[in-house]
């Protein structure tokens, strides 16, 4: 959490980033702890670099060996920090 | 056996210790487990906490709620976070990772699937050589025909006749096993000669998708149009699985997150998702007509959207997110794929055999009563009403007892040639949409309960006609020639 205040102005969240860019996930805004553990078993959670695969019809992201297939509004709660 | 234990953060393991010190009943896996899965905040655990160790409950709740507030980053984080650094060191040990090897290749294949503009031609391609071609012309057209034709009316059934019809000399009680509903020469030749090879091409079909991890890409390009209709692509593996068999499919639906989510996709499945059986014998008889098939596609495609869109405006309840893991492709196994096709066949003619057996020896009973043939003339007026011919009121009742056996009876029509196309294609609709087979409705039943079950059927029944009817009217109004 300590994170976010560090560099504020480079933290977005996933659907903004273009197919082939890389970041590292910052936070995952939701409440809902289920999402949250689920989510986190994929690997996706504070600290996590990931690089975007593609972004349409679905975000694709690879995190380590893992691909991950994520929706829209999902993806929009994942905050991410650009590796520049 | 050595067993590694995972030696979380300091604080953390006191706090574990603390808590498997609260849990005095047995659990099926260890404390520590139990423990660390309180602390992830895992539904289901606190819920058999509760039952276990209720007396402690509130005791365990105010230990995690008070060692949460003080540490700075969320538990759950610094479990995942120890749990991967774990396996990584594991895998360090075990697998080498080679840059160079074969990874080009892969990675065109993954992408071509995964991207719209190529993954959506593809996956018509799949669906087209997969289940069109081999499922449909190969398995219901090419297979059936010679055990239908080849094996059972020229070899089996005379002979069977002839030998029990000599056995028994009493027309009522032979009539049981051989003649044209017998339990031998209707329900063991429908479900040995019709459904067994279309219903095994499926699941061999399905078998070697599911090996090879395309199913994962499925969901993630159907998700947005599922999304419509109420579900999300996760629902894409139950519907996919309906178009082998609805029963399964049904009780695979569980997996689904949201209780919503279940209750729209088994309202489909039991609607708008033939089975292989019928979808196997439907692409047969229609195969011969283009435009008749097309229409039927059409059609089905349509219902299943427009009531999935309807459904999804009706029940309440909140969305699920979509989140899937997309394994790499791999090229299955044969020995694994001819496995998982035997098992479900197994698990499929396990349930079925009885089925048709019973069905047989139920018409057995009506004929002899005499209530098969009112309720045929109960049903003839309705089919009628949507412009088929007398004779299909039979097998719309057959399709009562299994969908497959009511598809079967149409098909065995078709070979006779009562039907012009225009009937073929009614046919077909209103009977992928009339009610789910017994097996599929005891599964609703076991699956989502009397209520929802029957207020479904109370739905799909009338629908079913009217949308044939309907389907009927356009096509004599415009004058559709479908051959």
């Amino acid at each position: 959490m300590e994170q976010k205040s560090k560099n504020i102005s480079v933290n977005i969240p996933l659907t903004m980033l273009k197919a082939g860019q890389e970041a590292k996930i910052v936070t995952v805004k939701t409440e809902d702890n289920q999402k949250l553990r689920k989510l986190a078993a994929f690997g996706i959670f504070p600290g996590t670099e990931i690089q975007v695969i593609q972004c349409y019809p679905s975000i694709v992201i690879q995190a380590g060996f893992t691909q991950i297939a994520l929706d829209s509004e999902i993806a929009s709660e994942i905050i991410v920090n650009l590796n520049n | 056996m050595q067993h590694n234990t995972l030696n979380y953060d300091k604080d953390i393991e006191n706090l574990i210790f603390r808590l498997v010190s609260h849990l005095n009943s047995d659990y099926a896996f260890s404390k520590r487990s139990v423990a660390t899965m309180l602390l992830q905040e895992d539904e289901e655990i606190w819920e058999l906490v509760k039952q276990n160790d209720g007396s402690n409950y509130n005791e365990i709740r105010a230990m995690i709620n008070e060692f949460k507030k003080n540490t700075s980053e969320s538990v759950l984080y610094q479990i995942s976070r120890t749990q991967q650094e774990e396996s990584k060191k594991i895998l360090q040990k075990v697998m080498t990772v080679d840059k160079n090897s074969g990874s080009k290749l892969a990675k065109i294949v993954n992408k071509l699937t995964i991207n719209p503009i190529t993954g959506i031609p593809l996956l018509l391609l799949v669906l087209y050589y997969g289940f069109y071609q081999f499922v449909g012309v190969f398995g219901a057209g090419t297979m059936v025909d010679f055990i239908e034709t080849n094996i059972f009316d020229e070899m089996i059934n005379p002979y069977i006749n002839q030998f029990v019809n000599g056995l028994i000399p009493w027309k009522v009680v032979s009539d049981l096993f051989v003649n044209d509903y017998g339990i031998i020469t209707l329900g063991i030749k429908y479900a040995i000669a019709i459904v067994l090879p279309v219903v095994g091409c499926f699941f061999l079909m399905f078998s070697i998708i599911e090996d090879s991890g395309y199913l994962p890409r499925i969901s993630m390009l159907m998700d947005r149009v599922f999304k419509k209709i109420g579900l999300n692509g996760r629902a894409v593996i139950p519907m996919t699985l309906g178009f082998g068999c609805d029963t399964m499919a049904t009780m695979v639906s569980r997996t689904l997150e949201t209780k919503r989510e279940r209750v729209i996709s088994t309202f489909l499945l039991a609607l708008a998702i033939p089975c292989s059986a019928q979808l196997g014998v439907i692409l047969a008889l229609l195969s011969g007509k283009p435009m008749a098939m097309a229409v039927w596609l059409v059609f089905m495609v349509l219902i299943f959207m427009l009531i999935g869109y309807l459904t999804s405006k009706v029940i309440p309840g909140e969305k699920a997110g979509f989140y899937m893991e997309l394994p790499p492709l791999r090229m299955p196994k044969l020995s694994n794929v001819l496995k998982k096709t035997y098992v479900r066949m197994y698990w499929y003619f396990k349930e079925v055999l009885p089925l048709f057996i019973l069905a047989s020896v139920l018409i057995w009973v009506g004929n002899i009563t005499g209530l098969f043939e009112v309720l045929v003339r109960y049903t003839v007026p309705v089919v009628n009403m949507i412009g088929l011919p007398d004779k299909t009121a039979e097998i719309f009742l057959f399709g009562f007892f299994r969908r497959d056996f009511g598809a079967a009876g149409l098909f065995d029509m078709q070979s006779s040639g009562v039907l012009n196309g225009r009937q073929l294609v009614v046919a077909a609709a209103t009977l992928t949409l009339f009610v789910p087979c017994v097996a599929q409705f005891t599964m609703m039943i076991k699956e989502r309960g009397w209520k929802t079950a029957l207020a479904m059927c109370a739905f799909i029944f009338p629908f079913a006609f009217a949308a044939g009817y309907l389907l009927n009217k356009v096509l004599v109004l415009w004058g559709i020639n479908l051959g």
